[in-house]
């Protein structure tokens, strides 16, 4: 009797603790949209297309931070990805399992180290690097592109998009070597029976992998999306919209960083920054359920 | 193509590949290497003992913001713990093939979600009814932060154990609880370890959740009902000052914080040999 009693007990509290999480993850919505209400009532769709954010005026313009969103993460993505490439490359197929089995793990590390070390050693190490040799150096020989104008600083876009490339660079590479790894082994095989090089045999397996490759760099990209922060401390906090690597900017994740303890005396700058947290929340989420879900129904594998 | 340029290509690609891990591991190196030697300077006594002072005085620390870290953490760790592992049974051992379907993409869902948005969770749901910043709010961010990656890890860990395990408890007539909580847990014991010890260091390296939940304090911990400081909020204080003394002293936080964390990931990966 006892025995049936505490089965039961046992059951209905895990089965409480599940409900517990789902509710507060149905809370977390709920919360946001809530919060988020007021501004959207107010200022409409300008908190999504309005170019400019100014609290003091109560203008609520979030184009500039989404886009600094995409820019920077898109920056990132272009360095990390070929980067992620070649590292997955060595470790799945040129270098000897002993050292993999010690590289693997390092890389799977610099996962771990927390943000806001990626972004004191930005601001103090690689700020200067920026500033006094690379970016004088890239608008000497390629000032006439506009994405190399305006004046010098070692903070903006492009230290931002470095230290992103840097964090997401451990999770792409590593998803990508085990999706590499999972090709099977007669692909190389085949490749190297008809005569094929070494690269070309590894080109048809990247090949194969494609699908569980784009779910590397899809969340690598969600990732960089939600970074806060590494690019908090380097991007100069200032909206803006312009193609400059040298320029300051913002990002959803930075804006709301930066003004939200201080908007707790407004009530629709507080709404405004909530909308914007509830952008990238949706954003995060369009991501996880429809790419990396769709990519892993199709490669049964776990990303 | 012939044979010829096709082996040059294979050369320049192979040696590109090295190339990335170079850099790779320069950029790593460069970021541990300036950590510790900017932070080593800054350790001493006072330094781990004394709370925040003027950005003038050059006998201060950072014991304030050891304490509210491990204070936040932990609370955070022992609600979020509990709940990890019950949910987790009872999603390998009772539920159904879809529950535990839907119940994981929630997970993964949740764990995705970024770090400055739960924050932003925790300020409507804690800071703003109890009008306040608080350290009890930061330790609800933390913990908000901690459950997805948790369970996942614990509910992999469980699903790993066979089939015959259970079955053989059960055929001695044990009922399911008893199976749950003295076969499964007590075998999965290492990989709870491993889980646990990942998203401890997880949460303890959080900044943006801990923001405006539990914002920040220049004196030591005064209640959950009033703020309190971290490691890394003074690090992204002092970060951003003018005062060369407290730059100095975020370095050292810095480095301490990157001891910690490595010296959890190196246990785990090296001496426990769990990968996660």
């Amino acid at each position: 009797m006892n025995d049936i009693f505490y089965e039961k007990l046992f059951k209905y509290i895990a089965l409480a603790m599940v409900i517990i999480i789902a509710i507060i993850f149905s809370i977390f919505f709920v919360e946001l949209v809530r919060g988020s209400l007021y501004a959207f009532l107010k200022a409409g769709l300008t908190i999504i297309i309005g170019s400019i954010w100014n609290p003091v005026k109560e203008i609520y313009g979030g184009l500039p931070f989404i886009y600094g969103t995409l820019y920077t993460s898109i920056l990132a993505l272009i360095i990390a990805v070929p980067l992620s490439l070649g590292v997955a490359i060595a470790s799945s197929e040129l270098l000897p399992t002993s050292i993999t089995r010690i590289l693997d793990p390092i890389i799977e590390m610099m996962a771990a180290i927390p943000s806001i070390i990626y972004g004191m050693w930005a601001l103090f190490v690689l700020g200067p690097v920026l500033r006094i040799y690379v970016e004088p150096f890239l608008s000497s020989t390629l000032g006439f592109l506009p994405l190399f104008r305006g004046p010098i600083m070692g903070l903006g876009y492009l230290n931002a998009a470095i230290i992103l490339f840097i964090m997401i660079l451990p999770i792409i590479s590593s998803l990508i070597r085990e999706a590499i790894r999972m090709v099977p082994r007669e692909i190389e095989e085949l490749t190297l029976a008809l005569g094929g090089t070494r690269w070309e045999a590894i080109k048809m397996k990247i090949h194969i992998a494609r699908l569980g490759i784009l779910g590397g760099v899809v969340l690598g990209f969600s990732r960089a999306v939600g970074e806060t922060m590494a690019v908090l401390l380097v991007i100069g906090n200032k909206p803006s919209i312009t193609l400059s690597l040298f320029s300051s900017g913002a990002t959803i994740a930075t804006v709301i960083a930066n003004e939200y303890p201080e908007a707790v005396i407004n009530p629709l700058h507080t709404s405004a920054l909530t909308s914007l947290a509830l952008i990238l929340f949706i954003l995060s989420v369009i991501i996880n359920v429809i790419f990396i879900r769709y990519i892993r129904s199709k490669i049964g594998v776990k990303i | 193509m012939s044979i010829k340029t096709r082996m040059i290509k294979e050369k320049i690609y192979f040696f590109l590949s090295y190339v990335s891990v170079g850099i790779t591991l320069f950029i790593l190196g460069s970021i541990i290497f300036y950590t510790f030697i900017n932070g080593f300077r800054s350790w001493n006594l006072d330094f781990f003992l004394l709370p925040e002072s003027s950005p003038l005085d050059p006998r201060q620390g950072i014991a304030h913001a050891i304490q509210g870290s491990v204070i936040m953490s932990f609370t955070a760790a022992a609600l979020a713990t509990p709940i990890s592992i019950l949910a987790a049974i009872y999603l390998s051992e009772y539920a159904s093939e879809r529950v535990r379907e839907h119940i994981n993409n929630i997970l993964d869902i949740m764990a995705s979600i970024p770090s400055i948005v739960v924050g932003v969770i925790a300020y409507l749901l804690f800071v703003e009814p109890l009008r306040t910043f608080s350290a009890f709010s930061g330790s609800m961010a933390l913990t908000i932060m901690m459950i997805p990656y948790m369970t996942r890890v614990c509910e992999d860990t469980f699903l790993s154990i066979g089939r015959e395990y259970r079955e053989a408890g059960l055929a001695l007539g044990l009922y399911k609880w008893k199976v749950s909580a003295y076969i499964i847990l007590r075998m999965g014991i290492g990989g709870i370890i491993t889980g646990f010890a990942l998203a401890f260091g997880r949460i303890f390296g959080e900044t943006a959740p801990l923001l405006f939940t539990a914002l920040g304090s220049r004196t030591f911990f005064t209640g959950f009902l009033n703020p309190a400081s971290s490691i890394t909020l003074l690090i992204y204080e002092y970060s951003k000052s003018p005062f060369e003394i407290w730059i100095n002293i975020a370095w050292g936080a810095a480095a301490l914080l990157m001891i910690l964390i490595l010296g959890i990931n190196i246990l785990i990966r090296f001496v426990v040999g769990k990968r996660i």
